[in-house]
């Protein structure tokens, strides 16, 4: 391969470049000593005129050492490192310039780079396990609904019969258990009943002890778990011999077998395991299990999905009719716990949006590096004309825009993996649980192949483009007109638009953030009508069954007897603790979103299939919360009991339903959804409350308080009013609620206001992430319009100068030169304004308030003075020339 | 003093000397040159330094390849040694240089 050597060579040759100059020096010193003494021997002549008649014969030496260098290629490494010096000088020089676009780049850059990484991490993460990829999911699709449908025991059992090309096939079911430990302490960990062979799926040997093996999985085998990393350290302190000691898992005694070490928690974020043992007798119907497998050495996924849609096939010909459509089919690992195919259009659009966000950038950053560069058109003629062609120039400008680029991109990666770190840890404190163990704050290989083809397109858009319009006309032609002056580039109606169009930009974003952040503000600092901060709040969960599957109470009714029993038990023990003044429950928490409910109004047509927000709550619940009944009565227990529904609604639901009517007496119909059937009875409006924080999809707050027994409620959060900090409870809540029954779970143990504040946190970081980059594109957009502006105007420096010496009045040729700067900007401000109208109608937000207004006007004055100031500074240096200076500008 | 031939054709046929040389041994720059001096009777006096760039262009096209040896007075020197393709070439140029002359012959034979 001929061509494959010279490349070699020819690389081997560029890259060794101190090697090869000091081999062709050595060779040519070798050769000039062997010719001298070759002359000596033969002809007899003395060293000195050997030496000389040698070095003749050799002919000039460093016209050889050109020659040889140029065969090298080394011209070329020349050109291009002169070319780096160059680029790097100009950043320095023009440091402003260079802080200006680098940040604008940067975020572009950045901007790009997260998108793209997000979206490699939610449609096609890599799975950080030995050969992650070869790791497949099975579910059942249903063809006809198009949904999936979950997959329980006798499916996996059938699957696991007919694969071969898919081993290890393997099931798992998550749950939610408190560990209980010798000491007594007892808390809820995210578990998992998993078949043994998931260890062998995810390759992952023990740390301590051993992983489940299929001996396990024998019903009626010892209990025995194996335990997380984070477990081991925190609650067993990090115990060496931990492999052999019992704990209680809800409850059932169970044996520590093993301990896995710190990173894994498969299949998602787990941090305990059991064995899955399968009643073949009661598979079918058994709740919904995760089934996951190796794809086998030998085969590929199409083989695999063959194999399994055969397997469908026969599976299916014995199946009952509802499930007719429904057939197993192969999925990536991490599609069994997230459809991303169902985001993937949105994603996709996302980073086509992202990019073009960085092209609008790199487009502004041209318009610098456009401005820079026809300040520098004297010498680029000069340069044509002295024989550099225009390949030649562009590449040089382009070597300019790389330089900027790549500073841009290391920022702008650095950025990026801030970004995605603390995104990642936002998400976790929003929602409260670990991300699944896949997730990477890293920027994966690809990405940053990525983020270099963007800083390339970045570079060719910032280098090649100015160039390109720079060198358009022939060198002569500019040459000429440069050294006559006047001329050259002009800005015209192009760049009007694209003026305008940059201030609007500019003005609405940094209005955008603004508005966002008091969004957050105010839903932040929302008056949930009682001092929250002074209760503590958790969620309780009871155990319903074995971990098994088999039910702990006969009947539904044991089941909410015992659940009864335990919360006044609790409830009992709780408020006898001195520091408790009181407790209380509701399924959503005053200061977090409440759903919609739909009511009617007893008399009034025209209320009908209204929005109300709906919480349920215990009877005692406003008077706990101290919040006074302010018409009518509260609930009272016997309101449980009594069959006839009563309500209490909020100020809100009064002035926004009953237009200030007194709705005590009243009666309403409610329903969960608009097309859920209309309930025979009827409710009874028996008190008024004030609002007391419900959140809902809009600033509508209108509310509906039904009251429910701790059994009935779809969720049991608590509210137990503290003296002193709440927070200094929440370790002595467990442990009462650990003695009134070990199993019984308690989350998300927070004070009161934090539990609407976690909802926040995203929002928090949204309005940061905003603020940066509206402070980003002010800067981009300000030095831009300056530089563009200062620019045209300074181009007209000669022209101004011949005026006055005319004789013109400098005030007019002010006027004349400003006109259109000032037309630029204002038709940019007046578009800019209708934006932010345009964005506060869209937020459906109160009309702006007289210190916002004046804000908004002081913003936009701001604007038009910096403009103005772009286009006054070289417009009164041009009135300040002398007239026979004039003549000399330019040439 | 012998006629000499136009330097462009002596470039071409630098090449092909050059080849040839290395087919009869490995050597050293300064041998070379020597060796194509006698080789071509003085016919082919030349710079001789015109000689590296022409090796650095074979060696690039892979007809010949370099390696450090040491001389007959134990002199650290790059050795040349023409590679397979070198020598494929060299048996072509060798054959169009004949039938080229050939040619050249019959013309000159026919005026």
């Amino acid at each position: 391969m001929k061509w494959y050597d010279a490349v070699r060579a020819r690389l081997r040759l560029l890259f060794a470049r101190q090697a090869a100059e000091s081999r062709m020096n050595q060779e040519f010193r070798l050769h000039l000593e062997l010719e001298a003494e070759h002359l000596m021997h033969v002809k007899g002549l003395p060293p000195d005129e050997a030496r000389r008649q040698a070095m003749m014969a050799f002919g000039g030496v460093e016209t050889h050492k050109e020659a040889v260098r140029d065969g090298r290629g080394l011209a070329w490494f020349d050109r291009f490192s002169l070319d780096v010096k160059l680029a790097v000088r100009l950043l320095v020089r023009y440091p402003l310039l260079t802080l200006v676009a680098v940040a604008g780049m940067a975020f572009g850059i950045a901007a790009g780079v997260c998108g793209f990484e997000i979206r490699t991490q939610i449609v096609s993460p890599s799975i950080p396990l030995d050969e992650g990829s070869r790791i497949v999911g099975v579910r059942n699709w249903d063809g006809e609904r198009v949904h999936v449908v979950g997959s329980d025991e006798s499916d996996f059992i059938a699957w696991r019969e007919q694969l071969t090309l898919v081993t290890d096939l393997s099931a798992a079911r998550a749950f939610q258990r408190n560990l209980i430990t010798d000491d007594g302490r007892s808390e809820a960990v995210a578990a998992a009943a998993m078949s043994a062979s998931a260890f062998r799926v995810a390759r992952v040997p023990p740390l301590l002890g051993r992983t489940l093996v299929e001996a396990d999985e024998h019903p009626g085998g010892p209990s025995v778990i194996v335990i997380g990393h984070d477990i081991w350290r925190e609650r067993f302190a990090g115990d060496p011999d931990v492999v052999g000691r019992t704990v209680r898992l809800g409850n059932e005694q169970t044996t520590v077998v093993g301990v896995m070490p710190e990173g894994f928690t498969f299949p998602v974020n787990h941090d305990a395991w059991v064995p899955l043992r399968i009643n073949a007798a009661a598979a079918a119907g058994s709740p919904a299990l995760l089934v996951f497998g190796r794809l086998s050495r030998q085969a590929s996924p199409e083989q695999a999905r063959a194999e399994l849609d055969a397997a469908g096939l026969r599976i299916a010909a014995g199946s009952r009719g509802s499930r007719e459509h429904v057939r197993p089919e192969l999925v990536p690992f991490v599609r069994l716990f997230f459809d991303s195919e169902d985001v993937r259009i949105g994603l996709n659009l996302g980073n086509v949006f992202l990019v073009t966000l960085m092209l609008l950038v790199a487009a502004n950053v041209a318009l610098l590096m456009f401005a820079r560069a026809t300040s520098r058109e004297s010498e680029i003629a000069v340069r044509s004309a002295l024989g550099a062609g225009r390949g030649r120039i562009v590449a040089q400008l382009f070597i300019e825009g790389l330089a900027l680029a790549a500073l841009a991109a290391g920022v702008g990666l650095a950025v990026a993996r801030f970004a995605l770190r603390t995104g990642q840890a936002t998400m976790e404190l929003n929602s409260g649980q670990p991300l699944p163990f896949w997730r990477s704050d890293s920027l994966t290989p690809t990405t940053v192949i990525y983020a270099l083809a963007l800083t390339i397109l970045g570079a060719t858009i910032i280098g090649v483009f100015p160039a390109l319009k720079i060198t358009r006309s022939g060198g002569q032609a500019r040459l000429r007109q440069s050294t006559a002056g006047g001329g050259g580039f002009r800005f015209g109606g192009v760049w009007t638009v694209v003026i305008a169009l940059q201030i609007a930009t500019t003005l609405m974003f940094p209005a955008a953030a603004f508005f966002f952040h008091r969004w957050v503000v105010a839903g932040q600092t929302r008056d949930v009508g009682f001092p929250a901060d002074a209760y503590l709040s958790a969620r309780l969960d009871f155990d319903r069954e074995s971990i098994a599957g088999a039910p702990f109470d006969a009947t539904e009714q044991a089941f909410n007897a015992r659940v009864r029993r335990l919360y006044s038990e609790l409830v009992r023990r709780v408020v006898a603790e001195p520091q408790v003044a009181g407790v209380t429950f509701a399924d959503r928490l005053p200061g977090t979103g409440h759903p919609d409910w739909q009511i009617d109004l007893d008399d009034e047509a025209r209320a009908a299939g209204r929005d109300v927000l709906s919480a349920a709550v215990a009877p005692n619940f406003f008077e706990v919360l101290g919040a006074p009944v302010l018409a009518g009565r509260g609930f009272t227990p016997a309101d449980l009991e009594s069959g006839r529904g009563v309500v209490i609604v909020n100020q809100s639901f009064v002035t926004e339903i009953l237009g200030g009517r007194n709705p005590v007496g009243r009666r309403i119909r409610l329903r969960p959804a608009e097309d859920s059937p209309i309930p025979e009875t009827w409710r009874e409006i028996v008190g008024v409350v004030r609002d007391l924080g419900m959140i809902g999809n809009d600033s509508r707050q209108a509310g509906v308080y039904q009251p429910i027994s701790p059994e009935q409620a779809s969720a049991l959060r608590l509210a137990i009013r503290v003296r002193g900090a709440p927070q200094a409870f929440a370790a002595r809540l467990q442990t009462v609620a650990s003695e009134v029954e070990p199993t019984l779970q308690i989350h998300e143990l927070m004070p009161l206001d934090a539990v609407g504040a976690e909802g926040w946190v995203e929002s928090q970081y949204m309005s940061r992430v905003l603020a940066v980059l509206s402070a980003i594109a002010l800067l981009l957009s300000l030095t831009t319009i300056y530089s563009v502006l200062a620019f045209t105007v300074a181009r007209r420096t000669r022209e101004i100068g011949i005026r006055v010496t005319l004789g013109a009045d400098r005030r007019r040729v002010l006027g004349t030169i400003l006109r259109r700067p000032v037309a630029q900007v204002s038709l940019g401000i007046a578009l800019g304004m209708v934006l932010v109208a345009l964005i506060f109608a869209g937020l459906n937000e109160s009309a702006p308030t007289a210190t916002e207004a004046a804000l908004i006007v002081v913003y936009s004055m701001l604007m038009m003075g910096v403009c103005l100031l772009a286009g006054v500074v070289p417009t009164r240096r041009a009135l300040a020339v002398e007239p026979a200076d004039v003549l000399r500008i330019d040439a | 003093m012998p006629s000499r031939p136009p330097v462009d054709a002596l470039r071409g046929s630098l090449d092909l000397l050059v080849l040839k040389t290395l087919s009869l041994s490995p050597m050293h720059g300064w041998g070379i040159s020597q060796r194509v001096q006698q080789m071509s009777d003085g016919e082919f006096a030349m710079n001789q330094g015109s000689l590296y760039p022409a090796l650095q262009r074979l060696e690039q096209d892979g007809l010949i390849t370099s390696d450090w040896g040491v001389t007959d007075n134990n002199r650290q020197a790059r050795y040349y040694r023409i590679t397979a393709a070198g020598r494929r070439r060299l048996g072509k140029e060798v054959e169009s240089w004949n039938k080229f002359s050939a040619a050249l012959e019959a013309v000159l034979k026919t005026t």
